[in-house]
């Protein structure tokens, strides 16, 4: 799969609007930040795994890699990033960055939101990009009222110049400081700064998920959408040895019925004749390669290996000789069945092929 | 052709009768607030009001549904106290079984002339939320039905 088209589409929809455009690169040599706004050709070699946009309309804008899953990633990266950039919570926007190399996890080496890993990953790297925004809109504002830097503040989503008491909202500056460059080091806040960093403050992702606008896996839609289902074999490794592809192909709406290592796809227009040409495939499956794997055959194989000897990851204390001298002694045994994860959302994914057949998206 | 009422529009379907209103809602209508989760309707994320009821439209064909009104997430006012407490609340975990459960919150809210939260409580015990996000979904009807009761007392 290549990442270039949605990368590309992608790119054209973000930049379209004028205003202050950081991109954020985290490497082997550390963090590394770009002025997009006047070279969005310098991204293509520059890579950057999370971007932030201030435009005209007072409207701060985070492009997050990490999936936001209720967890609150696209929350809490933007709240480093608006904490620094002294913006007000109510003007920050956050969208969902493409599948993309460039939003790779640096401790995963992969595009993965898995153990709580994305506010440690990113942090003192959004904090330094949130600061070199600060640090050139108030620039940009000192530079129009021809005053000293030293005599500008900023403070929530304004630059203000405190002796004249004149102050200039970020959007009506921003399109000044996407004209400078990136200092290579700007002052960060004081810890005692903080305004979001360490409070809960109200998820950006939620008036979406309440109001049903918001769009996830399965709500994705593309021109001429159709839908893929698996057979999938009720037991490890087993193969079909008969399925009726003719009556699978009859039901209307299914395009392709193909065999794929996992099982038996049915592709159709919709989701419905989807499955009802998996029904009509009356798949007939061989026993697999562990006929007698099933959760009793699990439990008992666990029950079994517990009276073996283990191997010692960690040890404090000695158990056996407390539990001799223990006044009170408790016997139970718990057991957790062997389960799927079971999200409330069937696992899906869409990917759109593009003309030349060369080049897809997902 | 079969007609009915959908978010306080008419709509006419040329579909069989059999179609599935959760179907018809996200494919053909492009209402996808609704969610597709069980299938069977037990798990409650696809519940929409039919006739201001709330109903799982995984399990209802279009023939059931002919000449009635229904509403879906999207058609549910954004001023509607179930929503404001959502917000309020920040009940939301990951959001996928949320549209379902505010409509049913919201179906059984209306129908109450005398709300309390322990009344509505007692017809939300079939609904699933797989993040748990179940006491914030309680301290959520807690204050939708405190925000309706400011709303009858206003009106």
């Amino acid at each position: 799969m290549s990442t270039d088209i949605s990368r590309r589409t992608f790119l054209k929809g973000s930049l379209a609007v004028g205003g202050l455009t950081i991109a954020v690169s985290m490497g082997p040599l550390g963090t590394r930040l770009l002025n997009a706004s006047q070279d969005p050709q310098a991204l293509k070699v520059f890579n950057p795994s999370i971007w932030y946009k201030i435009t005209p309309d007072n409207i701060l804008t985070t492009v997050i890699g990490s999936s936001e899953m209720g967890q609150g990633a696209h929350s809490a990266l933007s709240m480093i990033l608006a904490d620094e950039l002294e913006v007000d919570w109510k003007q920050v926007r956050t969208q969902q960055g493409p599948a993309a190399k460039e939003f790779i996890n640096p401790f995963f080496k992969l595009q993965i939101t898995v153990g709580s890993s994305s506010v440690r990953a990113f942090y003192d790297t959004l904090r330094q990009a949130g600061a070199a925004g600060r640090s050139m809109l108030v620039q940009a504002a000192a530079a129009r009222w021809k005053v000293p830097e030293s005599e500008c503040s900023a403070e929530l989503g304004k630059v203000k110049h405190g002796k004249s008491g004149r102050s200039l909202t970020y959007g009506q500056i921003c399109l000044d400081a996407a004209k400078l460059s990136v200092p290579k080091s700007a002052p960060l806040k004081k810890e005692s700064e903080f305004r979001y960093i360490g409070k809960v403050l109200p998820r950006l992702d939620i008036p979406a998920k309440v109001s049903g606008k918001a769009v996830f896996g399965l709500d994705v839609d593309l021109p001429d959408l159709h839908y893929a289902v698996i057979a999938r074999p009720p037991a490890y490794g087993a193969k079909p040895i008969y399925f009726d592809e003719k009556a699978a192909e009859k039901v209307k709406g299914v395009v392709k019925v193909a065999s794929i290592p996992m099982g038996i796809a049915v592709c159709a227009r919709t989701l419905q004749a989807a499955w009802q040409g998996r029904d009509a495939l009356k798949v007939k499956w061989d026993q697999g390669t562990h006929p007698q794997m099933d959760n009793n055959f699990i439990e008992k194989t666990f029950m079994e290996d517990l009276d073996k000897p283990g191997s010692k990851a960690a040890g404090s204390g000695d158990a056996a000789k407390a539990l001799a001298g223990a006044s009170q002694k408790v016997k139970a045994t718990y057991y957790v069945p062997f389960v799927a994860h079971a999200t409330m959302e069937p696992m899906n994914c869409t990917a759109e092929l593009h003309r030349s057949g060369h080049q897809g998206s997902m | 052709m079969i007609s009915l009422k959908v978010n306080g529009k008419k709509v006419k379907l040329d579909l069989p009768k059999d179609s599935i209103l959760l179907w018809v809602l996200r494919d053909h209508l492009k209402l996808t607030g609704t969610k597709y989760s069980c299938g069977i309707g037990e798990c409650g994320a696809c519940s929409v009001h039919v006739n201001g009821k709330a109903a799982r439209s995984c399990t209802l064909t279009l023939g059931e549904v002919q000449g009635k009104a229904i509403t879906t997430i999207e058609g549910l006012p954004e001023s509607h106290p179930v929503k404001k407490a959502w917000i309020q609340e920040q009940v939301v975990q990951c959001g996928y079984c949320q549209p379902g459960i505010i409509m049913q919150v919201a179906a059984h809210l209306e129908a109450e002339k005398n709300p309390t939260t322990d009344k509505i409580i007692t017809k939300m015990d079939d609904v699933i939320c797989r993040c748990g996000s179940y006491p914030r979904i309680r301290k959520g009807i807690q204050t939708a039905v405190q925000l309706k009761r400011k709303e009858v007392r206003k009106s």
